[in-house]
């Protein structure tokens, strides 16, 4: 029974991307946004620093690792982050190593994840409520539930992220830097001691699992309920994912494994060093699927409270009706 | 000369070591010998006070934090002289002290000295019989023990090198290794039954005790240094060296169980560092080479002996990158240099491995090739291949980058132990690699391997210092080299030169001009079908090295012009038909050394922006990667 609604949930949490494939679109854009500024300061860098250089030749097509490390001896701030990590799937090892590894951001990127991490939060209101509905909300109508939900959810992310901070920023060095260490102290073994990583790893992620979920079902309980207290909507999804665990697990892992199967398939078709607008194109195309599995994630979770709720599709707050202007009044012909 | 008949029992549970030698000693000097230096290497670890400790802190170690549980000791219990007729001498314990003569820091205790109480003179013998126990450190310094795998090596009191003019001991620092004079070695090592032990020399003898312990005899003539290893982990492999003119020799791996599948990899390395350092400079003298395969994080990895060597893999060392392969050269490759070359590596480190590094490059650019670059993540445990990547010779091989950082760090004349610890590697092994390697491409191989060739001959088994080598050089190749030695040798100079104006456009008259001398001048105005191009050549370093400058024209033709390099800049400018495309200095790149390539260049069509944008395009879908990544979190 648990299994099947889980299943439906996952399917439904699909089946409502479909029906508002716009909001990967609008996620899609808004990483765009952001990313296409920074990549701009970049570009001027590079360009800055290849001058009239022949070596611009080589790297126009591809990778001139000679050009690539003198650049980078000199580079600073964003141009720091300039390596040759960045290049096809690495890239993506890279950035989920980064949060294992809890290394830090540099800090001028550390302000472009800030701001990125905010207008997600200010966006997060109005994709809840769009899944929630499962109609169009229109253009309005959704900057509306932005709005509406910006300052609340902006609340829970200060909560959820004190949490996270503590864990990555605090405990992670103690976890990995004297625990893990003191266990592989006399291990001779690499195969042994990755395993100990591994273990290590997956005990760290637990929490760190149990806060993301709770903050995702905290998420969906504040919009759909419409609630204002922020520590209430945290204990509210503290209870429905403990009330609903083995649904909820099984929703988590459904959705990393979707995840894997996706990050496996761009592991296949990642473009390389000299790929040109055609590699644009696969990896856009790979990141607008890691924001469609997002939004199916979130919909996924709020089709399954919605389910726990006397009747699905359940939202607290009803749409905004505004009045036809005075404007329509004056040219409605008089009866 | 100092040879050493050794008797050493190791407790593997307690990480205790005990032994008694008999040293003989020959005075090879112009001086006699008043005293004695002995080295106590593992004192370096018996607390932070030491020498090595506080360097090892300057260079971003962490000196004061040494675990009670992995120092490390040695303690001199028993040293007399022996009679001739073989019976006890004078007792020298009591007068044993440790001396400091490179720092004066009072708390180290790695180099001690006795006087003697009658002078060794010049080929005068001398033997000693020393006892000690000594405390195996936690792997450092690539020495120790890991679990139950143990390197011991710099493990017995040593005595010093005795050169022209006396003792020419230093303390133990973290930047340098050792120096000592050249001998026979008899060591029997007594560890448990069933341990596996890899030695310096070769295996003449096992004798079990039939209380659980094994004697093993190893023995060799001709070396300056004794290293072993033991573990009951090793998994043995033995393949023989054959070459159509070198001696064979026999190949022994001490491979570690989770690198099983990696045996051929480690044997073609070390064979193609025996097959090319012996067809280029001399052939390796020796029956044996050990390689050992160092565990995970024992911190042996990369380190020479004489025919024996760390060398140093991952558990996951995908194909196509030189994990193991170029370690295992680069230390298979210290037989010839430091080995059998026996330069001072406290003194003079870049001698042995920098003249290393170069040759190292040299055969990895032949062997194993392609060679990618390898990312790792997940702790560093999961390893990448970027395909994209390949790494060369001259610049990844040699340590461009790392030289580009480093570059003025240090003057390489001076005492290596005397390098800032941040830089030394980069003046002591990519400088030397990349200097090595411009007098390479400058002079031809042709010229430069009889060179190397000649100093490996007339050294081997001596202890040469930087004059005989740049005397071996100018020899060899017939050319004085001092100008370019002094600059990379005696100063931190750094190399740049850079096109520093690129112009090219119709030549086009215009002013007034008489049309006969009687005249008077009238206006003109008229534009040529040729074109000017002007080319301004600059050096930004302080060092001087001579450059070809090419410049490309629309046409195809090129012109390639000599400039000495000297000058401030140089101006070149021609008239012709077409118009220039690009103009390059050191368009063949001879000049490793210099540190900025981008600026060698010019072309009138740059690319940079079509580039700029290429790459901009790639780290932005990174940067997107990493902001749906962190989205999770809110």
């Amino acid at each position: 029974m648990t299994t099947k609604r889980q299943r439906a949930a996952y399917l439904e949490g699909w089946q409502r991307v479909r029906q508002a494939p716009a909001l990967v679109l609008l996620l899609w854009a808004a990483t765009l946004v952001v990313a296409v500024p920074a990549a701009w300061l970049l570009h001027g860098a590079l360009a800055a620093h290849l001058g009239d250089s022949l070596m611009a030749e080589t790297a126009a097509g591809g990778v001139n690792l000679d050009w690539w490390t003198e650049f980078l001896a000199q580079a600073s701030g964003l141009g720091a982050t300039f390596s040759p990590r960045i290049i096809g799937m690495a890239a993506v090892l890279d950035n989920l190593s980064r949060l294992t590894d809890a290394r830090a951001l540099p800090p001028v990127l550390g302000i472009v994840v800030a701001a990125w991490l905010l207008l997600q939060v200010c966006v997060m209101g109005g994709v809840i409520e769009r899944v929630a509905r499962q109609q169009p909300l229109g253009r309005v109508r959704f900057l509306w539930a932005c709005a509406r939900h910006a300052g609340r959810l902006v609340r829970l992310a200060i909560i959820t992220g004190a949490g996270y901070w503590v864990w990555f920023a605090q405990v992670h060095p103690w976890w990995f830097g004297e625990v893990y260490e003191a266990a592989v102290r006399d291990v001779t073994s690499e195969r042994v001691a990755f395993a100990w990583w591994l273990g290590a790893a997956v005990v760290f992620a637990v929490p760190v699992l149990l806060l993301n979920v709770v903050a995702d079902y905290a998420r969906v309980r504040a919009v759909v309920e419409d609630r204002r207290s922020m520590i209430g909507a945290l204990v509210a999804g503290a209870r429905f994912a403990g009330q609903a665990r083995g649904a909820v697990a099984t929703l988590v892992l459904l959705q990393l494994l979707t995840l894997a199967a996706w990050l496996g398939l761009y592991a296949l078709v990642a473009p390389g060093a000299a790929a040109g607008l055609w590699g644009l194109v696969v990896s856009q195309a790979y990141i607008a699927g890691r924001l469609a599995i997002r939004v199916s994630g979130v919909a996924a979770q709020v089709s399954l409270f919605q389910s726990r709720l006397a009747h699905a599709g359940y939202v607290a707050h009803p749409l905004p009706q505004w009045p036809d202007s005075a404007a329509a009044d004056a040219i409605r012909p008089t009866v | 000369m100092a040879s050493y008949d050794i008797d050493a029992t190791l407790e593997p549970e307690a990480h205790r070591l005990s032994g008694r030698a008999r040293i003989t000693f020959t005075n090879p000097g112009q001086v006699p010998a008043y005293s004695l230096r002995l080295h106590l290497y593992w004192n370096a670890f018996s607390d932070t006070g030491s020498s090595w400790l506080r360097q090892s802190a300057l260079g971003g170690g962490d000196a004061d934090a040494l675990d009670p549980r992995d120092a490390g000791w040695q303690q001199v219990t028993a040293l007399r002289i022996v009679n001739p007729d073989g019976s006890a001498g004078p007792d020298l314990l009591g007068g044993l002290r440790f001396i400091q003569p490179d720092d004066q820091n009072a708390e180290d205790r790695t180099l001690a000295a006795v006087d003697l109480p009658a002078a060794v003179a010049p080929g005068e013998t001398l033997r000693l019989d020393v006892e000690w126990h000594a405390q195996v450190p936690r792997t450092i310094a690539r020495t120790g023990v890991r679990g139950r795998d143990y390197l011991v090596a710099h493990w017995f009191p040593k005595l010093g090198r005795f050169g022209a003019a006396g003792w020419d001991a230093r303390q133990f620092f973290a930047n340098t290794e050792f120096a000592a004079d050249f001998g026979r070695y008899d060591v029997r090592l007594t560890v448990p039954d069933d341990w596996i032990v890899g030695a310096t020399g070769t295996e003449v003898s096992r004798t079990r005790d039939g209380r659980g312990a094994t004697t093993h005899r190893y023995a060799q003539d001709g070396v300056h240094d004794f290293a072993w290893t033991t573990s009951p982990h090793y998994v043995e492999h033995r393949r023989t060296f054959t070459h159509p003119t070198l001696p064979s020799v026999e190949m022994r791996l001490l491979l570690q169980p989770e690198h099983a599948g990696q045996d051929d990899r480690h044997f073609n390395a070390t064979a193609a560092a025996l097959r090319y350092y012996g067809e280029w400079y001399g052939a390796y003298p020796y029956p044996q080479i050990t390689i050992i395969d160092p565990a995970w994080r024992s911190g042996f990895d990369g380190m020479e002996y004489p025919t024996i060597f760390t060398a140093g893999s991952r558990w996951l060392a995908p194909r196509g990158t030189s994990e193991p392969e170029g370690v295992t050269v680069h230390e298979a490759g210290h037989q010839f240099w430091f080995g059998l070359v026996s330069s001072h590596e406290t003194d003079d480190a870049w001698m042995d491995e920098g003249l290393n590094t170069f040759s190292e490059a040299r055969v990895g650019s032949l062997t194993h090739q392609p060679d990618y670059r390898v990312e790792r993540f997940f702790g560093g445990f999961v390893p990448w291949q970027l395909r994209d990547v390949p790494l060369s010779r001259a610049t990844d091989y040699n340590g461009l980058d790392g030289y580009r950082r480093a570059g003025r760090g240090d003057v390489q004349a001076t005492p290596s132990f005397r390098y800032w610890p941040g830089t030394h590697v980069a003046t002591t092994y990519f400088k030397t690699a990349l200097w090595l390697h411009t007098l390479e491409r400058h002079l031809g191989w042709e010229r430069l391997q009889p060179a190397l060739q000649q100093y490996f001959a007339q050294w081997r088994y001596r202890h040469p210092r930087p004059a005989d080598f740049f005397a071996a050089l100018d020899a060899g190749t017939g050319e004085r080299l001092e100008g370019f030695i002094d600059q990379v040798y005696r100063t931190t100079a750094v190399f740049d030169y850079a096109v520093d104006h690129l112009t090219s456009a119709q030549v086009h008259t215009q002013g007034v001009r008489p049309a006969r001398l009687s005249d008077a001048p009238e206006a003109i105005e008229r534009t040529s079908d040729t074109y000017r191009t002007t080319v301004v050549v600059r050096r930004l370093g302080d060092g001087v090295f001579p450059v070809d400058v090419r410049v490309r024209f629309e046409d195809g033709t090129e012109v390639r012009e000599a400039w000495d390099g000297r000058g401030a800049w140089q101006l070149f400018q021609y008239e012709r038909p077409a118009r220039a495309v690009s103009a390059e200095v050191d368009a063949e790149r001879v000049l490793l050394l210099d540190v900025a390539r981008t600026n060698n260049s010019r072309s009138l069509a740059p690319r940079s922006d079509e580039a700029a944008t290429h790459w901009a395009r790639q780290w932005m879908v990174w940067l997107q990667d990493l902001l749906v990544q962190m989205a999770v979190l809110v």
